[in-house]
């Protein structure tokens, strides 16, 4: 198995967490976010984790949960995406 | 969703048709009717002409229409008569330009991006450019048919007397055609970006929240556009092929037969070793069609289905209500969506009868030659072989070039935008990356 640094995460599953949080402005809690993302459990904390070192998402305590939220960065690469495919088709 | 596809064939025929008035079209149904009647008159001719050739110019007439004209002499003055004006008219009809306008806004340059383009360019026989005039806001697409599609139009409508009601109402289906692709997809992209501006904002989306789901939604539209585009042109190779495989199948057949009656050859023997040989033949082309097109038509229906699935997500989002239940991720499927788009306008990319029309016409030119020629078969001799062989040797070498020169032409486009996709996976990754 990879070390965290050598551990490469697929873009494909970054946008579709990306894309599922940018429909909730309130952040999901984990497990919604796992079963909405069509992850494993483990996998979805390894790209939470990694999503939160680069600043795209946050964590947010709320009732004794933690709920997962995009920061200004995330909405940002969000938008960014978005429109470099609209510009590239 | 319904998309006007436009094919080039389609384009061969926005000319002067939508500004054809009523009398235009009067006379257009005259020639029409002119013309079915000259057909039955012929195809009567042929019936009860009593001579063996008659056999021979019945299944000409039918399937490939050569040669009918020389063949039933006393109706030579007649037909002339009836197809020259109604070529006249039909070749007028093609010759001027349409000019489609729609309002838009500021910024139509950047309306006009390489998903419209692809729509509209591409096409080897029409001369279609792209108009900015921003001070009018207008935009104005220019489609006419070049000499090339003319020519072609005006061969295909000496050889073939089929080929005039046929070249009459694909120009009406066409034209309709070309009406839906206006008004369906140029003028609603060209007002989305205005209607914008007057959309009520939704509970709890800022403006540039709203501005990314719109290009989202116009993303996905290109997306689908682009699949439907290559779905619908690899459906007609599939089909032509299979119409050209079964029509030549019976033609050998019969031309044969035919040949073998002048020969005195038993015709059960000759039945019976074409059969063993063609229907093998058939049987395996069949075969190797359907293995070759049904998973690629599968695959694309796959994608048509994804991307409308696509499409309604990302339309249920902009009203802001929870697509509840649903983990379809409209993102990734667009990115994914965007690896294909390479490989769909490779599937796009006409046929050589579409791509180089120049050579189409001279190799279609030998074989009206070659066959026109065996009536000095007689006077030639054995030179006369030499001759169809040149002919053939000559048609080709030039199918080979044109093969090889539209190959070339292909790999330069298809690496074109495996670039430019390459480009932006990179810029997605390096985005996530924080680079």
């Amino acid at each position: 198995m990879p070390s965290p640094s050598e551990w490469k995460p697929d873009m494909y599953v970054l946008s579709r967490i990306l894309d599922r949080l940018w429909k909730e402005e309130n952040g999901m809690m984990r497990t919604r976010l796992q079963v909405a993302t069509n992850t494993s459990y483990d996998n979805l904390v390894r790209y939470v984790t990694w999503m939160t070192e680069k600043g795209l998402v946050t964590i947010i305590p709320n009732d004794g949960h933690e709920v997962v939220a995009l920061t200004e960065k995330g909405r940002e690469a969000y938008r960014r995406i978005v429109l470099w495919i609209f510009e590239t088709v | 969703m319904r998309h006007a596809y436009l094919s080039s064939a389609d384009l061969f025929f926005v000319g002067k048709i939508k500004e054809l008035k009523t009398w235009h079209l009067a006379l257009i149904s005259v020639f029409i009717i002119l013309f079915i009647s000259w057909m039955v008159v012929e195809l009567i001719n042929a019936f009860y002409s009593t001579e063996k050739f008659g056999l021979f110019i019945l299944v000409n007439f039918l399937v490939l229409g050569f040669n009918i004209d020389c063949a039933i002499s006393g109706l030579i003055c007649y037909s002339i008569a009836i197809k020259v004006p109604a070529e006249g008219v039909s070749i007028e009809a093609l010759r001027s330009k349409v000019c489609y306008m729609t309002n838009g806004r500021k910024g139509d340059r950047e309306i006009i991006t390489d998903g419209i383009r692809i729509q509209l360019d591409g096409q080897a026989v029409m001369n279609v450019t792209l108009r900015n005039d921003s001070g009018r806001s207008m935009l104005n697409v220019r489609a006419s048919p070049t000499l090339e599609t003319i020519s072609i139009m005006f061969i295909l409508f000496i050889l073939i007397p089929v080929g005039g009601v046929a070249v009459l109402f694909h120009g009406l289906k066409a034209y309709e055609k070309a009406r839906r692709f206006t008004h369906e997809e140029l003028e609603p992209m060209m007002a989305s970006s205005k209607a914008e501006e007057q959309e009520q904002e939704g509970p709890g989306l800022t403006y540039s929240d709203r501005d990314v789901n719109s290009k989202m939604v116009e993303t996905v539209s290109r997306l689908q556009h682009l699949v439907f585009g290559a779905n619908k042109a690899t459906i007609n190779a599939y089909q032509e092929r299979l119409v050209l495989l079964l029509v030549a199948i019976p033609v050998i057949l019969v031309v044969s037969l035919a040949y073998s009656f002048g020969q005195k050859w038993p015709l059960e023997l000759v039945l019976i070793a074409e059969l063993i040989i063609l229907v093998p033949f058939l049987i395996a082309s069949l075969y190797r069609l359907r293995r070759h097109y049904r998973p690629l038509i599968t695959e694309l229906n796959d994608w048509e289905r994804w991307l409308a699935t696509a499409r309604q997500v990302v339309d249920t989002s902009a009203v802001r209500s929870d697509p509840e239940g649903t983990n379809f991720s409209v993102l990734e499927m667009v990115m994914l969506a965007s690896k294909q788009v390479p490989r769909w306008i490779k599937l796009r990319s006409g046929n050589m009868f579409v791509r180089s029309p120049r050579a189409t016409i001279i190799i279609a030119g030998l074989i009206v030659l070659g066959w026109n020629m065996r009536s000095l078969q007689g006077y030639l001799g054995d030179l006369y072989y030499a001759i169809l062989a040149s002919f053939i040797g000559l048609g080709i070498i030039i199918f080979i070039i044109v093969k090889l020169g539209i190959k070339a032409e292909d790999k330069v486009k298809l690496s074109h935008w495996q670039e430019r996709i390459e480009r932006l996976m990179s810029q997605i990754q390096n985005s996530f990356e924080g680079d």
